[in-house]
């Protein structure tokens, strides 16, 4: 098995530092790069993930922990990979840090297409606190690009938000 | 090559107090009656058998102790309280009559991995040789310790049984009729050494206690090779994932790790011990759940990548389980 090692890409913008983080997370994978963090906000793209494992991830939480508590932690483009270990894996996403952006993956029964919308907070979601429930609005279905016939959503729902739950 | 495990919990014995044996108890006589109910069905064994086995008898409380042997050979890695009945079951043959022969292999020296020596009861009837293995040096200081007032009555040199010290070499392997065991260093606070034993073409690695910090093949160096061509591994898993990241140095690691491990070196089997002894029946059942929703997650990821995953058949040790590789 052939493994994409990973690369980050670093940007500044104003006050905030944004990070893309591209191929797979696992036990290669150096976080040590990023260096120390100057700005108030740094943004993590995970867009181009396309996979991660615990041996990586494990780094990644002694990375992300280093981080000052006074640096907001934004997740952004999360892909479908990276909401499946957010769901198991606890630790992956600090308590404070705010996942912005994510996919949710739709398939195609007719023609077998797959496809994904990104879901926005604030617009389409927010999580849960201890005194709200968390909210999301989303199309069950969505028009196949391909085939033109109806793709329905390619994950347990209940499963796949479950990181928008209030952990206490 | 058979494999059993005497003690799965770690840290400490995990007996199950009265009130939780009640409670248990009060669960499952409520279930047979709602499957009674539902099923039309009243056999017990039935019921027993549709229901997960740690509801039934929960996954053990004695501490490290595993025993294998084959048809010449049996060796007992570490002396945990499982290393109790063992002697019992033991006593039944030439050591019950002062003509036995023990082959104990040492990991390292924590109490958990101690805790049952001064009741393994072949060490108390003469005519007994009993043979310990240990990377490290020290083994005979940490019996005479274990074996003193006034932490336990009868000290070393008045105990039945022959006790030798070996030492074995790291990562050179030592001959035991047909099986042959190498030990490896373990990532744990005090040196720790896991075994990996091999008879004809089958391999079993027993990797406890670890935290599993060094994980690539790089970091990994000379001890990579306790985790290849290996049919069975025993892996440390006491803690659930994030439990293990923030206990830094505590020696102890998670089933993701030891899975993702297995999948990158082909490792066909992993049992997964050490539970923590602060951890319910129904904890550890939930670490279980949490290792195959990150192993589904993962099987997953590999299919929309058209990548196939090495297939490993995993699980929580019980006490008492048995493997025939």
């Amino acid at each position: 098995m052939s493994s994409e090692v990973l690369s980050i890409e670093s940007e500044e913008d104003g006050d905030r530092l944004i990070l893309r983080f591209i191929g797979e997370i696992d036990e290669t994978s150096d976080f040590s790069v990023v260096g120390d963090i100057k700005k108030k906000k740094v943004i993590i793209d995970l867009a181009r993930i396309v996979s991660l494992n615990s041996l990586g991830i494990r780094n990644w939480v002694f990375w992300i922990r280093s981080i000052p508590d006074s640096i907001r932690v934004e997740f952004t483009n999360s892909p479908r990979v990276v909401v499946d270990q957010l769901n198991v894996l606890q630790g992956f996403k600090p308590m404070d840090a705010v996942v912005t952006s994510f996919e949710l993956p739709y398939f195609c029964d007719a023609c077998g297409f797959e496809s994904a919308l990104m879901l926005h907070r604030g617009k389409d979601y927010s999580e849960g606190t201890a005194d709200v429930r968390e909210q999301i609005t989303y199309k069950s279905s969505i028009p196949c690009t391909k085939c033109g016939e109806d793709m329905e959503i390619d994950v347990l729902e209940k499963k796949y938000f479950h990181f928008l739950k209030y952990r206490s | 090559m058979k494999i059993k495990f005497w003690g799965v919990r770690g840290s400490l014995p995990a007996p199950h107090p009265p009130h939780v044996l009640r409670e248990k108890l009060v669960g499952l006589v409520d279930d047979f009656l709602q499957y009674q109910k539902r099923t039309g069905q009243s056999d017990i064994e039935q019921f027993m058998q549709s229901i997960e086995p740690h509801r039934v008898s929960g996954w053990g409380g004695n501490t490290a102790c595993v025993e294998v042997h084959s048809s010449k050979q049996r060796l007992i890695i570490d002396g945990g309280s499982g290393i109790r009945p063992l002697g019992e079951k033991l006593m039944g043959g030439p050591c019950g009559v002062g003509r036995g022969e023990v082959h104990l292999l040492m990991t390292h020296f924590h109490w958990d991995h101690v805790i049952g020596l001064p009741f393994f009861v072949p060490i108390f009837v003469p005519g007994n040789k009993i043979h310990v293995y240990s990377v490290q040096d020290d083994a005979r200081e940490v019996f005479e310790t274990v074996f003193k007032k006034p932490m336990f009555p009868v000290p070393f040199d008045r105990l039945g049984a022959e006790v030798i010290f070996h030492k074995l070499e790291p990562r050179k392997p030592k001959e035991f009729n047909d099986l042959k065991v190498t030990p490896y260093q373990l990532d744990h606070p005090d040196p720790c050494w896991g075994f990996k034993i091999e008879q004809g073409n089958k391999v079993f690695s027993y990797c406890v206690d670890t935290e599993g910090i060094r994980v690539s093949p790089a970091d990994l160096g000379e001890d990579l090779p306790l985790y290849q061509n290996v049919d069975l591994m025993v892996f440390d898993a006491q803690y659930t994932f994030l439990e293990a990241a923030e206990k830094v140095d505590w020696g102890h690691s998670s089933a993701p790790v030891g899975l993702d491990l297995a999948v990158r070196e082909g490792i066909k089997r992993i049992l997964f011990v050490h539970h923590d002894p602060a951890a319910s029946d129904d904890k550890v059942f939930e670490a279980q759940k949490q290792t195959q929703d990150y192993f589904s997650a993962r099987l997953k990821a590999a299919k929309a990548q058209n990548r196939v995953l090495t297939p490993v058949q995993w699980e929580f040790a019980r006490e008492g389980m048995e493997i025939e590789l």
